[in-house]
């Protein structure tokens, strides 16, 4: 069973934007799910709006072999990124792929496992744990909106971003994984106030500790936003509906 | 002589999520009537979200976008812009029509010029309030009750 589930796990590489993550199969015609901030660069101009360039070199690499990859979503609509997620399509038929689980039957405590590409792994990596909670919570990119989201303490790293997270069970996917809740502590808006304040120089060794363990520094819990964002995407439904 | 309303809460606890619409707070705005004008805009809170759907319109009366839960349905005569606190909604000119920003997760403030069915203005920033010139409104709902209600024919307590 495990087998399949590393089959339809693939890493997810964007050359232009230098981004890597992870990305996995849903059903048999070549359809990949990732999160968005995989595949956009994300910047704000001086009035405050928020402008996203999609990757045009999207690479996604599975089973060793490597397949240039097509983004399927509407890169003017805001939903794909309010939501995070993206949807891939490859030319090739994939060896194996993930059921989606009925979303209205997840419970709290049930075990979970997270398939994907961390850090410099070339092999997708298992991790595994429980849904800790289901939460509602702000939008990463605008607070306007809230994400129905998977609290696990499975443990996700980068990399694992845009990998599936899979009931144990019976490996039904429930959640696309997204992020680290991380320690907003007072200590830490002052380190990062401190390596980034101007006139100040902070040798490179010591910022780069300093910006090391702030980036690491995670209190154990992970979020995975619940599929139904990306299965609802207006274009996504036409095409797997029959292209 | 004009009435003025100022810093109530109206259907809402301090301290709880809600929209600011001319200096006062509530959990439900609605400008004009869904279905009956032409214009309509409607600004509620459901399971903790601040959602807001309508019809927008240009100056002559023209249908520039419709939003349905804070997502623009595709059109060609206006453009959404996602910020850091919420989204601006401007013409094909690149003019600003509707703003929205969330300040602390907390308070939903709405800018903007809202222009009714004959392009008459129904609502407009001044000094930085959301103000309401032209019923009919809504200013607060909870299940039937309803806070403050304005008609056709009147302007917002605040429009003084």
């Amino acid at each position: 069973m495990i087998n399949k589930w590393k089959l339809s796990t693939g890493k997810v590489i964007c050359r232009d934007i230098g981004k890597t993550g992870s990305g996995f199969f849903i059903g048999d015609r070549g359809f990949v799910i990732t999160n968005n901030h995989v595949v956009t660069r994300m910047s704000i101009d001086k009035t405050g709006a928020i402008r996203l360039d999609y990757s045009k070199q999207i690479l996604v690499k599975t089973a060793g072999n490597t397949y240039g990859a097509s983004l399927v979503i509407d890169e003017n609509a805001d939903q794909p990124v309010v939501y995070d997620y993206a949807i891939l399509r490859l030319d090739v038929a994939p060896n194996a792929y993930f059921d989606v689980a009925d979303l209205s039957e997840i419970s709290q405590g049930e075990e979970v496992l997270a398939i994907g590409y961390p850090l410099d792994f070339d092999e997708p990596i298992v991790t595994n744990g429980v849904i800790s909670a289901i939460i509602s919570r702000p939008s990463h990119i605008n607070p306007l909106h809230r994400i129905r989201t998977f609290l696990t303490d499975t443990l996700i790293t980068y990399g694992n971003s845009g990998g599936p997270l899979v009931k144990s069970s019976d490996g039904k996917v429930i959640g696309i994984t997204t992020m680290s809740h991380e320690i907003r502590d007072e200590m830490r808006e002052r380190l990062l106030k401190y390596i980034n304040l101007p006139g100040i120089e902070v040798i490179p060794p010591v910022r780069d500790l300093i910006t090391f363990v702030l980036k690491y520094q995670t209190i154990g819990f992970n979020y995975a936003i619940s599929m139904e964002y990306a299965m609802s995407d207006h274009i996504f439904k036409s095409l797997e509906g029959g292209d | 002589m004009p009435v003025f309303m100022r810093g109530n809460y109206i259907f809402v606890e301090p301290g709880r999520k809600c929209f600011e619409v001319s200096s006062n707070f509530t959990n439900y705005l609605e400008l004009g009537i869904q279905g009956i004008t032409k214009y309509y805009l409607e600004a509620k809170i459901v399971s903790d979200e601040f959602k807001i759907s309508g019809i927008l319109l240009d100056k002559n009366g023209e249908v520039l976008c419709r939003l349905k839960d804070n997502f623009i349905e595709k059109s060609e005569d206006c453009n959404k812009e996602m910020t850091q606190y919420g989204y601006r909604i401007k013409d094909k000119d690149g003019n600003l029509v509707f703003e929205i920003q969330v300040e602390n997760d907390l308070v939903c403030y709405l800018k903007g010029t809202i222009y009714g069915d004959s392009g008459e203005i129904v609502t407009q920033d001044r000094e930085g309030e959301f103000i309401i010139l032209k019923g009919p409104a809504i200013i607060g709902k909870s299940g039937n009750a309803i806070g403050i209600k304005l008609d056709q024919s009147q302007t917002s307590p605040n429009s003084g």
